[in-house]
């Protein structure tokens, strides 16, 4: 039977797998950590994934629209004369959100199976508050994301 | 040799981003076709003929597992290596599609190096 994980441990898991997919395929450090996500009057771009397998669950993203542009702009390599898209900007962010879901999974149970859906772009946050989930809100260089998993019962 | 590459991924960005590599590692490609899904693939290679495939797993339609099992029960494919690039980073899984005929693993996400690497290794070509 596999040890039962408290919510500050998948906390951990969830903040070094966001450290982990933006430092390595983003090229954007992670500045902090905060208790809030302040960003009144910003656009901002909301994210949702379910997965499934042995366990099933979700994962959400919020983050400014300026912080998803710079994570366009270094995932796709583009210099200072090229400007991504808004489709290309919602693309990585949702790519983004797919490659943490893989890595945190890992952590979560790397021997086992899970599926992940397609990241879908949401008009309204998704947040924990119903469904006991834990949360990471991280300040970027150019602004601040914030990620919620939620994990269901594993055998 | 110059090669040709397939890569098989939902994500636009994605493909964007694996060509581009290949492109700045100096990996020699001298052509490279997208698609979004494995039934996608499958039309590309009933028209092209390529050196090397790269494939996600999870994608809608048809999901790299059962690309894979397409491409082994034709004669003219199934010789074609394969590297799964994939956020799936299981053991069970890893083991699952090496089982398929994959002759590489590389979990997302992965340093612009280790793609090159895989795929020295899956066309087993001396490292740069």
């Amino acid at each position: 039977m596999r040890e039962v994980i408290n919510a500050e441990q998948l906390r951990y898991m969830l903040t070094a797998s966001v450290e982990e997919v933006l430092e390595t395929m983003f090229f954007t450090p992670v500045l902090g950590a905060t208790d809030s996500f302040e960003c009144a009057d910003e656009p901002m771009l909301y994210i949702k994934l379910d997965f499934h397998g042995y366990s099933a669950g979700w994962l959400s993203m919020s983050l400014t629209w300026a912080a998803a542009r710079v994570l366009a702009e270094n995932f796709l390599g583009l210099d200072e004369s090229e400007a991504p898209s808004d489709s290309d900007i919602e693309s990585v962010a949702c790519e983004s959100l797919n490659m943490i879901g893989g890595a945190v999974l890992r952590r979560l149970a790397s021997d086992e199976i899970f599926q992940l859906n397609p990241p879908q772009l949401i008009s309204v946050p998704h947040t924990a508050a119903n469904d006991n989930g834990v949360e990471c809100i991280l300040e970027l260089e150019h602004g601040v994301m914030a990620v919620t998993l939620f994990a269901g019962d594993m055998p | 040799m110059s090669y040709r590459v397939l890569i098989v991924d939902d994500s636009a960005a994605m493909r964007s981003v694996i060509a581009r590599i290949l492109r700045a590692s100096n990996f020699d490609c001298s052509q490279v076709f997208e698609a979004s899904d494995g039934e996608n693939a499958l039309e590309i290679l009933g028209r092209e003929w390529v050196d090397v495939i790269v494939t996600d797993i999870n994608m809608p339609r048809m999901g790299g597992d059962e690309f894979m099992q397409r491409l082994a029960l034709q004669d003219a494919l199934r010789t074609i290596p394969v590297l799964v690039v994939s956020t799936d980073g299981s053991e069970k899984r890893m083991h699952q599609m090496l089982g398929l005929g994959a002759k590489g693993y590389l979990r997302k996400p992965f340093a612009p190096e280790q793609l090159r690497e895989q795929l020295e290794g899956v066309l087993r070509l001396p490292h740069a």
